[in-house]
């Protein structure tokens, strides 16, 4: 429930931004009716105004049973688990994708893959080792090699 | 009229077959199956992901292999979806859900070998009916299709965005949201008539607009990755599977299942972007009532195992009538199959047959292949599936990661892309996490620009005289239909749940 007033909430907001700079940057070709129906903004104005009445009617359908408690239940369960690994897994990649055209993709994808299978499997030990050594060398190695693929640094 | 055109397709067969005869062909649908087994077996793994990394290789191979392997993928995957939920209870992709139901039952009494064959024996055939009707009709629906101008395929657009987002979640609501993102998303970039740029916000990168493999890939591939890794959920073997028992009278022995399996595929597979998810269900549903013995489903009955992978295979031949002749995906794999295309610079839509004649032809005949290679291929791997359910998912899984952002910079060359990947996978991992179906902002994405092109080109076309666009006799029969699918949908929903 929580989850989906705050994307509702975010959807709208990004329905606002496009909506507000639609009519900032509002282009017409021609003069009239048929001037501003095919203006290139009229698709985007017209798109984000239905978002924002279905946003706002999903929004009030998700809100209403949580006022009707009248008692807010603002402690939010939340699984520290998941939380913790799906962070792990994104900012790893992040730096796995920033370091992308830096560093030499071999030893890039096996620190990322290390810093993954070894969060993720802990249990793993030396067998790991092996899933490590062998997923970087065909990503990194046998992969852009078949499909010619350039990649930034060796 | 051109009569020649509505069987162009026809007489292109044996060509198109002798054309198709070559060892690298026949080595991508070979490979295709081989990957489509292994990612239908683990549960997680789906043939979305599996067509996106192909998807994100197109450019890198030719047309034929690239359609081979991604029809390979689809046929294996869906039918060996099934295995695992056979075998350990648990789905091997979302195709497979109502397999479990019998499948699952069907093991426990000590007849895994006969569940796992009704499950390849049902899938291929039903794959191939249901592709072999589509060859059939396929005169009927190019004859449909070219009295279609921009303002049909605008409303036929705008059904299949309604439809999408009734039928694809749980709440029509969210599906409708979803694909009024896709559309937005889908428009920013530089304006295809006066070349203006639209919510660039000074980005020169975002000029071409949003890369469609990059966002594939993140909503299809990162955000699923995303959403196995979320948590542990182990699951127990036990058993192993040996050879198959294939029982190849199964479409004779059961005629009423099978048939009313592959026509409910069929058909859902030619609503926009519903497919394989929602066409077991409803063919489990139809084969139980229509059934002498219903009160044997749900108890390890092999009617129960036939009506839904019958009906996941066979939805390929329904969703490929509205991807192919109007360019409007049928289903989410579709889509991929549809984006790929785009790839090609195939011009799809209701002009293909004319422009270049083959092409459908061409997909009929790799899929009429690809079930012939994945029936054998299914067959003698099937003894693997519980080695391959053994491979533990949290290396799988990480090490997919590398492989889509080196697809992703192959298919462009720009960190840009592989940034995007990125920001589409967080998205549609929030979205699934409150619940919002994927497809329909992918249909919303891809269908995006047809949709602006096709609405001005009929507003441009009927300037002096707007009314009259409204009154054209295809275009009113659509906007009936579209009209009963609104009113319908509540009703429907209110049903289904």
């Amino acid at each position: 429930m929580i989850a989906e007033v705050v994307i509702s909430v975010m959807i709208l907001v990004f329905a606002v931004i496009i909506l507000r700079t639609s009519f900032l940057e509002f282009y017409l070709p021609q003069p009239g009716f048929i001037g501003f129906i095919s203006s290139p903004n009229f698709y985007p104005i017209f798109f984000s105004i239905i978002l924002i009445i279905l946003c706002t009617i999903l929004l009030i359908k998700s809100i209403t049973p949580i006022v009707k408690k009248k008692r807010i239940e603002w402690k939010i369960s939340i699984d520290v688990f998941s939380m913790k690994r799906i962070a792990i897994i994104l900012i790893s990649t992040a730096l796995y994708i920033y370091c992308f055209d830096k560093v030499s993709f071999f030893i890039s994808t096996l620190l990322y893959l290390s810093i993954l299978i070894l969060y993720l499997n802990p249990q793993l030990k030396y067998k790991a080792l092996l899933y490590i050594v062998l997923g970087s060398f065909i990503v990194a190695i046998i992969f852009p090699e078949v499909f010619k693929i350039m990649v930034p640094v060796r | 009229m051109d009569w020649s055109i509505l069987f162009n397709e026809w007489y292109m067969f044996p060509q198109v077959l002798t054309s198709l005869a070559s060892p690298s062909t026949f080595l991508g649908i070979v490979l295709g199956c081989i990957i489509g087994f292994v990612f239908g077996v683990v549960p997680g793994l789906t043939a979305l992901m599996a067509m996106t990394l192909i998807l994100s290789l197109a450019l890198l191979l030719p047309p034929d292999i690239c359609f081979g392997a991604m029809l390979g993928i689809y046929t294996a995957a869906i039918a060996s979806g099934g295995f695992t939920s056979v075998m350990i209870n648990i789905p091997g992709t979302p195709a497979a859900a109502a397999t479990v139901l019998d499948g699952h039952p069907m093991a426990r009494k000590g007849m895994a070998r006969e569940a796992i064959g009704a499950v390849i024996v049902s899938s291929i055939f039903g794959e191939l009916l249901s592709i072999s009707i589509f060859l059939i009709t396929l005169p009927f629906f190019i004859y449909v299709v070219l009295s279609f101008g921009d303002w049909e395929v605008f409303l036929f657009c705008c059904m299949g965005l309604v439809a999408a987002g009734a039928l694809a979640g749980k709440d029509p609501l969210k599906g409708w949201i979803t694909a009024l993102m896709g559309i937005i998303l889908g428009l920013i970039g530089t304006d295809p008539v006066f070349g203006f740029p639209r919510y660039t916000f000074g980005v020169s990168e975002l000029a071409k607009g949003i890369d469609l493999v990059a966002a594939l890939t993140g909503l299809f591939g990162l955000s699923e990755v995303l959403m196995v890794l979320k948590e542990r959920k182990p699951y127990q073997l036990i058993g192993k599977v040996s050879f198959p028992k294939l029982d190849f009278r199964i479409p004779i022995k059961y005629p009423k299942t099978f048939l009313t399996s592959v026509l409910v595929g069929l058909w859902i597979g030619f609503i926009p972007a519903v497919g394989e998810g929602v066409s077991p269900w409803l063919a489990y549903d139809f084969s139980r009532r229509l059934s002498k013995n219903k009160d044997k489903f749900g108890t390890g009955w092999v009617e129960g195992v036939i009506a839904p992978e019958t009906a996941n295979n066979a939805t390929l031949g329904g969703a490929l009538i509205p991807t192919l002749l109007l360019g409007v995906p049928g289903s989410a794999t579709t889509a991929i199959i549809l984006a790929a295309m785009y790839l090609y610079n195939i011009p799809v839509g209701p002009l293909l047959p004319r422009l270049r004649p083959g092409t459908i032809t061409t997909i009929i005949v790799l899929t009429l292949i690809s079930c012939a290679i994945g029936l054998l291929i299914l067959y003698l791997l099937a003894p693997l599936t519980m080695h391959i359910l053994s491979l533990p998912r949290e290396v799988i899984l990480p090490l997919l990661i590398p492989f889509f952002v080196l697809a992703v910079w192959g298919s462009a060359y720009t960190v840009f892309d592989i940034w995007t990947m990125f920001l589409f996978g967080i998205l549609g991992f929030a979205l699934r996490l409150a619940d919002f179906p994927i497809p329909p902002l992918v249909l919303g994405f891809v269908l995006s620009r047809p949709l602006e092109m096709t609405l001005r080109r009929s507003i441009v076309q009927y300037s002096t005289n707007l009314p009259a666009l409204f009154l054209r006799p295809v275009g009113l029969i659509i906007i009936a239909i579209l009209l009963l699918m609104i009113i319908g949908v509540r009703r429907f929903t209110k049903r289904g749940q």
